[in-house]
């Protein structure tokens, strides 16, 4: 054990970088993935055929490619140069797209018919009635699944070593290459990765109990 | 896309199913211990239970991977030829089953009338009667949907082991990939993977449709 | 329809229904159905659950489309033969205020956002306009002190209240009511009736399905009974009431009357 504490001071401004590196991974994540997932949540409930076909296959291209194909893919596949933080960005986020379009479309189908008529014989367009009624409302069913997925991409961000990005997974085995001290090196990260998310789903958990007493 | 990118890259698929089977078994016994730490009257063991489940789910898989593969040479670097990387990957994706299985559990059984047990022991059924012969046989029928999902997204799951060197689908994809400069091994990979979903999913419609005919009749 | 025939519809009548028919597959649940309503003249439709009335109402504003038939409301004609026009659609609905059984409040919103965002989105008002009407609005129907609650904090007598404050605000030409005090106790259903009343004194052109026969005796002007999807019997509800001319009518009448 006192190794493994010996390990973290040691090389505790490596490894917090690292974890910082690892937040800001899953930031950009869900700031490109999340409304990437709502349009094609919202595109998938089309009255087009052609949109909607576009948008579910979209979203099983998605879900069903492993997010770390879908990391190399965009590493690799893009010929712009990006940066590694950037191409994970950019990976994860049509990661999330894809499988947070499926909560959220959830969450917009669960908004009650009879508003959606009473919207429309108000007159009211399809486009305000999207955005007035059906989004804000459909959201906010979704908030808990939205959040517990959020810490799963959080998660996933762990992948982004493979691209080189300096993140924490990456800071612990380059640590732990140097010194072979691996076994306390992954504990470390463990456990930061660990405390991160049980706060975060523990966090989850208040907001959906608030959440059903209110509704 | 040449063929030889095609053939290069299926030969990962035996060896991505492989690791999706094991470690979905492995899982699917490990989860029952689990879950009956979970749900334990005791406190101590359910807490160990539900700090065991919080524990394991908190960690991302790939550090569990890295942590089983190559934590223990640290000690004794013999122990590499212990834990090698195929046996790594079945154990760090059958430990991480083993948590989402017994959650899945859990949940099944929640699913079940409480008039199940009383009217069990109200005919005299022992307590291991009722929870082997009246219980567990509904739990596995309502599991059946969740844990279908659960295995086919651990087809996907199972792409990390290559992380450390398992000859699977996305190892061999990461190899020609590099050899050619090339991202085209990485669409193919996606296709199968995407293309090995697909009948598993179909397969798991069917054997929830039969299951549903049997316990319908 | 000629320009001279929408002309004189626009003054004879409110709403206009000409061979209105809907089917849903091979069930027809509308039969070809005329019916005219005046400005100003309160219809009731009654009947037995299943009869269409809701259906008829709801095909008035096109929530339901009809399959056969055409449809004028103050002026604004529409053939459902035709394709309908975005553009129509949204001039036919701006004419009609509906209110519903299950009230279809937003429940994200308060009582004052629930009336002032139509306004804003249909009409382009300002805010500040159509908080002036929306409040001037809930004073009218006595819920000045609601405005800032939402509706899960409101009884359903309350709510159903704000529906009518918020179809009002868009200033309709006629106001269209779908069982409204089916889902209430009837104590509170009468809160409700109350408003409908004086509504109706106003001289507001409204068509009414509902349960409660002594609204539809005494505060429409003209009553419809309907029945598998036809209009059985239609005339002076006093006189429908009091001697009916069909069968159908008599027994549909005894068998609620019997009840309350």
């Amino acid at each position: 054990m006192t190794g493994i504490w010996q390990d973290f001071v040691t090389h505790q401004g490596q490894l917090i970088d690292g974890l910082i590196v690892s937040l800001q991974l899953a930031g950009l994540t869900l700031l490109f993935g999340l409304p990437g997932g709502l349009i094609l949540a919202i595109a998938g409930t089309s009255r087009t055929r052609l949109t909607r076909y576009v948008a579910i296959a979209l979203t099983e291209i998605g879900r069903g490619t492993p997010a770390l194909v879908m990391l190399q893919l965009v590493y690799n596949g893009i010929p712009v140069t990006l940066s590694g933080l950037l191409s994970a960005g950019i990976a994860l986020a049509l990661t999330t797209a894809a499988y947070t379009s499926e909560i959220m479309r959830g969450g917009l189908q669960a908004v009650p018919e009879g508003e959606i008529e009473a919207a429309s014989a108000l007159g009211m367009s399809r486009w305000d009635t999207l955005r007035d009624v059906v989004i804000p409302q459909g959201l906010r069913i979704a908030l808990p699944s939205l959040m517990s997925f959020s810490v799963i991409m959080f998660q996933a961000t762990s992948l982004a070593f493979t691209i080189a990005v300096p993140e924490l997974m990456s800071q612990a085995k380059s640590i732990a290459n140097s010194n072979f001290h691996y076994f306390n090196l992954f504990i470390i990260a463990a456990v930061m990765y660990a405390a991160i998310t049980i706060s975060a789903s523990a966090f989850t958990d208040r907001v959906e109990r608030r959440l059903s007493r209110h509704v | 896309m040449s063929g030889e990118v095609w053939s290069g890259v299926a030969n990962g698929i035996l060896t991505t199913v492989q690791l999706t089977v094991f470690g979905f078994a492995l899982g699917a016994v490990l989860g029952v211990p689990v879950m009956l730490l979970r749900v334990s009257t005791w406190r101590p063991a359910r807490w160990t239970g539900r700090a065991f489940i919080e524990l394991v789910r908190g960690v991302p898989l790939i550090v569990w991977l890295f942590l089983i593969y190559n934590g223990p040479t640290q000690f004794d670097p013999s122990l590499g030829t212990v834990f090698t990387s195929w046996r790594s990957g079945v154990a760090a994706l059958g430990l991480v089953s083993a948590v989402y299985m017994a959650e899945i559990y859990r949940g099944s059984l929640r699913a079940i009338n409480a008039g199940q047990w009383e009217a069990s022991q109200a005919l005299g059924m022992s307590r291991f009667d009722t929870a082997s012969r009246i219980i567990a046989p509904q739990v596995t029928r309502v599991a059946v949907p969740a844990s279908t999902t659960y295995a086919l997204s651990l087809i996907k799951d199972s792409s990390l082991v290559s992380a450390i060197g398992v000859f699977e689908t996305t190892y061999y994809a990461t190899t020609i990939s590099s050899t050619l400069s090339s991202a085209t091994p990485f669409v193919v990979a996606g296709v199968y993977y995407i293309a090995l979903t697909i009948p598993a999913a179909w397969a798991a419609r069917r054997l929830d449709s039969n299951l549903r005919r049997k316990v319908m009749r | 329809m000629s320009l001279a025939d929408a002309a004189a519809s626009k003054t004879t009548s409110a709403i206009r229904l000409d061979g209105v028919e809907k089917r849903f597959g091979d069930h027809l649940v509308l039969k070809r159905i005329s019916l005219e309503v005046q400005p100003g003249q309160v219809v009731a439709l009654i009947g037995p659950s299943g009869a269409g009335k809701s259906t008829l109402l709801r095909c008035i504003n096109l929530l339901e489309r009809p399959t056969a038939g055409t449809i004028t409301v103050d002026g604004v004609t529409v053939h459902a033969d035709h394709e309908i026009k975005e553009r129509d659609l949204a001039a036919l609905r701006s004419r009609v205020g509906m209110v519903f059984q299950s009230f279809n409040l937003f429940p994200h919103m308060t009582a004052l956002r629930n009336i002032t965002l139509p306004q804003q989105r249909v009409l382009g008002r300002s805010k500040a306009e159509a908080e002036a009407r929306a409040r001037a609005l809930l004073s009218r129907v006595g819920l000045a002190d609601k405005a800032d609650q939402y509706p899960a904090r409101c009884s359903g007598g309350q709510q159903q209240r704000i529906a009518i404050a918020r179809a009002l605000a868009l200033d309709p030409k006629v106001m269209l009511f779908d069982e409204p005090t089916s889902a209430l106790d009837p104590e509170v259903g009468l809160e409700v009736l109350k408003v409908m009343r004086e509504l109706a004194d106003e001289g507001m052109t409204m068509a009414v399905v509902t349960h409660e026969m002594q609204f539809a005796r005494d505060v429409s002007d003209h009553l419809v009974v309907m029945g598998d999807g036809d209009i059985i019997e239609e005339g002076d509800p006093h006189q429908i009431f009091a001697d009916p001319q069909q069968a159908r009518t008599r027994q549909f009448l005894r068998a609620v009357l019997d009840r309350e």
